[in-house]
């Protein structure tokens, strides 16, 4: 594994107490607790389940800041949506916008308006594509990532259309450099995110060689930076909202790109291990008749990610009731899309690829000699998945004994300790 | 220092040859041994060795008589006069093991123990070859016809096997769709199975075994369309009549056989190429 894969969390090992809780989160069991806890990076997806189930805040999300965004002559944030349901009902997405541009934003890009046009282009993708299916959105990075490491074979499938915030981004950055004539790369673009995946997505994009995000800033950073500002413009009732704000259809929450674009045969899948369950279902041809997967890493949608301040189900309901008040339908120019997708304007850069497997060896008959040595030691173990071992399963403890990473003495069950009955 | 080969020997003969003393197992004297393993690196041990050998080793600790429990060997061969401690002797006695001690070195141990054989040098290169040949994953599987709660089960199960060997992607997504089409013809079809996966270096194969009733003409059986579901598999989503020939397209060699009444084995291959 000569690749190096960039990962959005740093591990504070004096704050590990050794619980253990994390390594049974892990859906790609990346994580191994061998004298201190470690992480294999070619595994990691970087959904944020640790992040978030660690008690002891062990796992620290790397992210920028808003020192980050000085270095930049003009400022662009594109709000995710779910930030506009962090708050209650009675606040107005303009208001919001207001705010951050009290606290240094030049200007707010909305990205409803972007969703809508490639929900479109997507439709058409798959009207003139009928071969692929299932398409498996390429929205959610943890998921493009869940398939690179553990669906290789899935790697095609992926739809090749870029996701709004990119789109966006790309689209704001020409406009704004041409209309203040000044270089593209002092306009920094910072995309106001729910999770850290994101960020790694900006990082080291799968599918092009940089993006045209500068970086992402956590909701909840935003959260307590703009709160005491949306307070004090509640207070000055007499000013009206310049009614200027409309949201699009394509407002990520559950469901959306499904209904943005009216496509019927659609599945919508949270969590990454029900994403797994679907996947699977697509490797042996079981979901012959989809047209569309639209999976997303953490339950319910982003409303569920780790940078979220509001209960998931609290900032669904809100997102769905501000769409419906606010939300508008934008008719964009439906002929312009098709030119600009002939084009290849809203495309990927280049198809994902898988990442490399994690084989015993390269060498098949080698592989085929250690795997039967797994089989033979994970049959003699206690079957319990305890994790005392520090890997998740005892499954994954037999390949682990057979790569020289663990021991079988660290299994508790064959320990001088478990005999003495202090387990 | 790791060398393998098999001998056809059993544990009495290699005590006398080598002039050992049995400190446990003195009642399992007549087991049969595959092959003798000398090795003095535990993880070596662990990712190389055969079930049913014997290790020879020096390094005389509890880690040891573990890994080689782990690793399904019967015996352990404590050369140059080494003494196993008290909890060695109980964990061996535990899980049935056989403990040797005996003076000679590594070295002596190996050759004493390889001139035991009548034809050693002949049954050596053959033993070689036949181990060369049996480098192949075998696992059984059973399902169950109706149990349409799990069915698709085996064939992720199956792929993640081949995942972890680290055969091509689209190899593995063949062979897990034939896989998935031949456990739903069970689970449709027959009263219950036998799934066997071979896998090598050459060639993966799976061999479905089951009992059921059968196909009358297997012809018709293989055209695409023709399906006996009942209605009320029809309505789960099943039977649209892609089964076998989806198996067929996917596939390199597939090989039918069928007796009405008593039930239908379906043998599949899959070529693997290696760059």
């Amino acid at each position: 594994m000569d690749q190096y894969f960039y990962h959005a969390h740093e591990i504070i090992k004096e704050r590990c107490d050794g619980s253990l809780k994390c390594i049974r989160f892990c859906p790609t069991q990346a994580l191994r607790f061998r004298k201190e806890i470690t992480f294999l990076s070619d595994l990691c997806i970087d959904c944020g389940e640790c992040i978030a189930n660690c008690p002891q805040h062990v796992f620290k999300p790397i992210i920028s800041t808003v020192d980050d965004l000085k270095s930049f002559k003009y400022l662009i944030a594109i709000p995710s949506p779910i930030l506009y349901a962090q708050f209650g009902l009675n606040i107005h997405p303009t208001i919001v916008n207001q705010a951050l541009k009290q606290i240094g934003f030049n200007e707010i890009a909305d990205i409803s308006k972007t969703s809508d046009e490639l929900g479109f282009a997507l439709l058409h993708h798959l009207k003139t594509h009928p071969d692929i299916r299932p398409l498996i959105s390429s929205f959610c990075p943890s998921i493009v990532r869940l398939i690179q490491v553990k669906y290789p074979n899935l790697v095609g499938l992926i739809e090749p259309i870029d996701v709004p915030r990119e789109i966006v981004a790309k689209r704001t950055k020409q406009i704004y450099s041409e209309k203040l004539k000044i270089n593209p790369k002092e306009i920094g673009v910072f995309y106001l995110t729910p999770c850290p995946a994101i960020f790694v997505s900006i990082k080291q994009p799968a599918e092009k060689k940089s993006s045209w995000i500068d970086g992402a800033i956590p909701i909840r950073d935003i959260y307590s930076l703009i709160f005491p500002i949306i307070q004090q413009l509640l207070d000055e009732k007499d000013k009206e909202y310049q009614d200027t704000f409309h949201f699009g259809k394509g407002w990520g929450v559950l469901n959306y790109i499904s209904r943005s674009v009216g496509l019927e045969n659609c599945l919508t899948v949270t969590g990454v291990q029900n994403a797994k369950m679907v996947f699977d279902d697509i490797v042996s041809s079981k979901l012959r008749d989809i047209d569309f997967i639209e999976a997303l890493a953490c339950k319910q949608g982003c409303v569920g990610g780790a940078f979220c301040m509001e209960n998931p189900y609290i900032s669904r309901h809100n997102s769905i009731f501000l769409q419906k008040k606010y939300g508008d339908i934008n008719p964009f120019d439906k002929e312009k899309v098709i030119t600009n997708y002939n084009e290849g304007y809203y495309f990927l850069e280049h198809p994902v690829l898988p990442r490399p497997t994690r084989s015993f060896n390269p060498d098949i008959s080698i592989s085929i000699r250690k795997m039967k040595q797994k089989m033979r030691i994970s049959s003699k173990l206690p079957q319990k998945d305890c994790g005392l071992c520090g890997a998740p399963t005892c499954d994954e403890f037999a390949e682990d004994c057979v790569r020289g990473e663990a021991e079988p003495t660290d299994c508790a069950f064959f320990s001088d300790e478990f005999k003495k009955g202090r387990y | 220092m790791a060398e393998e080969f098999r001998l056809n020997l059993n544990i009495k003969k290699i005590k006398e040859v080598l002039k050992a003393d049995v400190v446990q197992g003195k009642k399992l004297l007549s087991t049969k041994i595959n092959g003798v393993y000398a090795s003095d690196l535990v993880s070596d041990v662990l990712a190389y060795s055969k079930s049913g050998s014997v290790l020879l080793t020096g390094l005389c600790t509890k880690q040891v008589v573990i890994s080689a429990y782990l690793s399904l060997f019967k015996a352990i061969i404590f050369i140059r006069g080494k003494k196993p401690n008290k909890e060695i002797l109980e964990f061996a006695e535990e899980k049935n093991m056989i403990i040797l001690l005996t003076e000679n070195d590594m070295f002596e141990a190996c050759v004493k123990i390889a001139n035991a054989d009548s034809n050693s040098i002949s049954n050596f290169v053959k033993l070689i070859e036949s181990v060369e040949k049996k480098n192949t994953i075998i696992r059984k599987f059973h399902i169950d016809g109706q149990d349409f709660s799990n069915s698709g089960l085996l064939s992720t199960q199956i792929k993640s096997i081949l995942q972890n060997i680290g055969y091509d992607p689209y190899l593995i997504k063949r062979v897990s769709i034939s896989a998935y089409e031949g456990e739903m013809n069970v689970v449709m079809h027959a009263k219950e199975a036998n799934l066997i996966l071979n896998a090598n270096e050459k060639e993966i194969q799976i061999i479905i075994d089951d009992r059921g009733k059968g196909i009358s003409d297997i012809e018709l059986a293989m055209q695409k369309g023709y399906s006996t579901a009942t209605e009320d598999q029809r309505v789960l989503g099943f039977g649209s009549g892609m089964g076998l020939p989806n198996i067929k397209k996917n596939s390199d060699e597939l090989k039918i056989s069928s007796e009405v009444g008593a039930g239908t084995k379906v043998e599949m291959k899959f070529y693997v190429i290696q760059e």
